[in-house]
């Protein structure tokens, strides 16, 4: 009885790792376009009224969701304390403690972390050349992600429950 | 809290130095950074150096100097990392603060098209502290209404003489009105942010609770603005001179407004000989000239005069004519 149990749990495991997996997936494509938003909306600010970037983050932080909400307080705060350090240094030390836990991959938030050193120097056309530049590559990341998210998922899935199965036949 | 707002806006070596500093920054009137110079601060007493532990030195040679990196960093505080969205102040080479503190810079000019597009490599900055001094302008309001009337009045002032700290106080004055007056609705064009001082179009300096200020907009233009959205009963500009102000200043009389504005000059000679504005003052079309003088401390009401040149106060002998027909 006891090893009907252990097994079913040892399954019930794989099956579930497999599927968050893929969640994780779902997770990733959600915050990438997160990102484009900020992205966007920053575009804005920039554009529309030349707002200065701590105001325009603290701004920004107001239209999305949580960890980005906290991110862009922060680091809008941050700013304001003129501690030191350039704008892409605390930008970057913000994007390491607040977005390490989501779903970005490191390569997501380095390149994050780019466009925050890019970001603040010299005239309007150049920050919003850079953010243009982020703008396409995030939508080219979120379209390969797009096309090949539900044959992943797929993936993810199956692997999970047949791996599931594999460890209980080996046990029986 | 004053000297915190000041200090901050420096790079962290500065910021240092100024902290320690004994001096009262009440006092100070300007801070000064050049690229390999000692830094200065001018005050009322004269200028002073301070030295890497802020002590302040009279000594140039004694004091801390300045690297590139403390100008590189302080312009980044000063920008607030974002030196695009004063784009046109550093075209103009100003830029005000929160406080209305005003930041002047020099570096390389980049011209594009004979004009000039912006600075680059910015090696001198010149912060310059606001100082509103409330009630500086009570010697002269009972000299600027007839019969009740507010007139047509103009500032002359030489540089650094206190017109724009007089006639801020003026429209404060004039906007919040006393026990007698009913405050009027005062609509100042803020071209150089000096008057008001606003930071993101927020009035830092006390400009009355019935003024409307349009901050960073050319003058000729601005009045025009004022006039047709905000119906003000005055409007305010700061150093008039070009003929598109004096142009715009006319309509803003024809309009019915009364009109409020400074100019550069050290006597009314100097005034009378300016091409257009001296028409103007020919024509009597301003009812109240104020003298300014920085010759015993800066903002010193040298005289009062009315529309035709007559003697209303003199420094020294005070109050000339006191008829209810000139000073109400």
């Amino acid at each position: 009885m006891l090893r009907i149990i252990a097994l079913c749990i040892m399954t019930g495991s794989c099956v579930s790792l497999g599927f968050l997996k893929s969640m994780g997936l779902s997770r990733r494509l959600s915050q990438l376009k997160t990102l484009k938003r900020i992205e966007m909306f920053l575009h804005g600010e920039i554009s529309c009224a030349r707002t200065p970037l701590p105001d325009a983050l603290w701004n920004i932080a107001g239209k999305v969701e949580e960890p980005f909400r906290e991110f862009l307080r922060e680091l809008s705060e941050d700013l304001n304390r003129y501690g030191g350090g350039s704008f892409g240094e605390v930008f970057a030390e913000n994007v390491e403690c607040h977005l390490k836990d989501t779903k970005l991959t490191r390569e997501d938030r380095d390149r994050f972390s780019e466009l925050g050193r890019s970001l603040g120097y010299l005239d309007k056309a150049m920050q919003l050349a850079n953010l243009e530049a982020y703008g396409r590559e995030l939508d080219m990341t979120i379209e390969e992600l797009t096309k090949g998210l539900p044959v992943r998922k797929k993936l993810c899935q199956s692997l999970g429950i047949m791996g599931g199965l594999f460890l209980a036949i080996l046990f029986i | 809290m004053r000297k915190e707002e000041i200090i901050r806006l420096f790079s962290g070596r500065v910021r240092l130095i100024l902290e320690r500093l004994d001096l009262d920054f009440g006092k100070v009137h300007e801070i000064r950074m050049r690229t390999g110079a000692p830094l200065q601060l001018i005050c009322q007493k004269g200028e002073y150096f301070p030295d890497e532990h802020g002590r302040a030195r009279r000594d140039p040679a004694q004091g801390v100097r300045m690297t590139e990196r403390d100008l590189r960093e302080t312009m980044e505080y000063i920008g607030n990392y974002s030196l695009y969205a004063y784009e046109e102040e550093i075209r103009q080479g100003f830029l005000t603060v929160q406080g209305g503190h005003r930041v002047g810079i020099a570096g390389k000019t980049v011209m594009e098209d004979g004009k000039v597009k912006g600075i680059s490599h910015i090696s001198c900055i010149n912060l310059r502290i606001s100082h509103s001094v409330e009630g500086c302008a009570d010697l002269v309001m009972p000299y600027l209404r007839r019969e009740g009337e507010f007139c047509h009045t103009l500032i002359i002032s030489a540089p650094r003489c206190g017109k724009t700290t007089l006639l801020r106080d003026v429209i404060r004055q004039l906007s919040d009105g006393n026990a007698r007056y009913q405050g009027l609705t005062v609509g100042v064009v803020d071209e150089r942010s000096e008057i008001a001082g606003s930071y993101m179009g927020v009035a830092q300096n006390p400009v009355g609770i019935r003024t409307d200020v349009l901050d960073g907009c050319p003058k000729a233009e601005g009045m025009m603005m004022l006039i047709r959205s905000m119906s003000p009963d005055v409007v305010a500009v700061d150093e008039i001179g070009t003929q598109e102000d004096l142009r715009a200043l006319e309509s803003v009389l024809n309009c019915g407004c009364k009109v409020l504005a400074t100019v550069h000059g050290n006597s009314m000679e100097d005034v009378r000989k300016k091409p257009l504005l001296g028409d103007l003052v020919d024509r009597h079309v301003f009812e109240r000239y104020i003298l300014l003088s920085g010759r015993e401390a800066p903002g010193t009401v040298q005289a009062i005069f009315d529309g035709r040149g007559t003697s209303l106060y003199q420094k020294g002998v005070g109050a000339c004519c006191v008829s209810s027909r000139c000073v109400s």
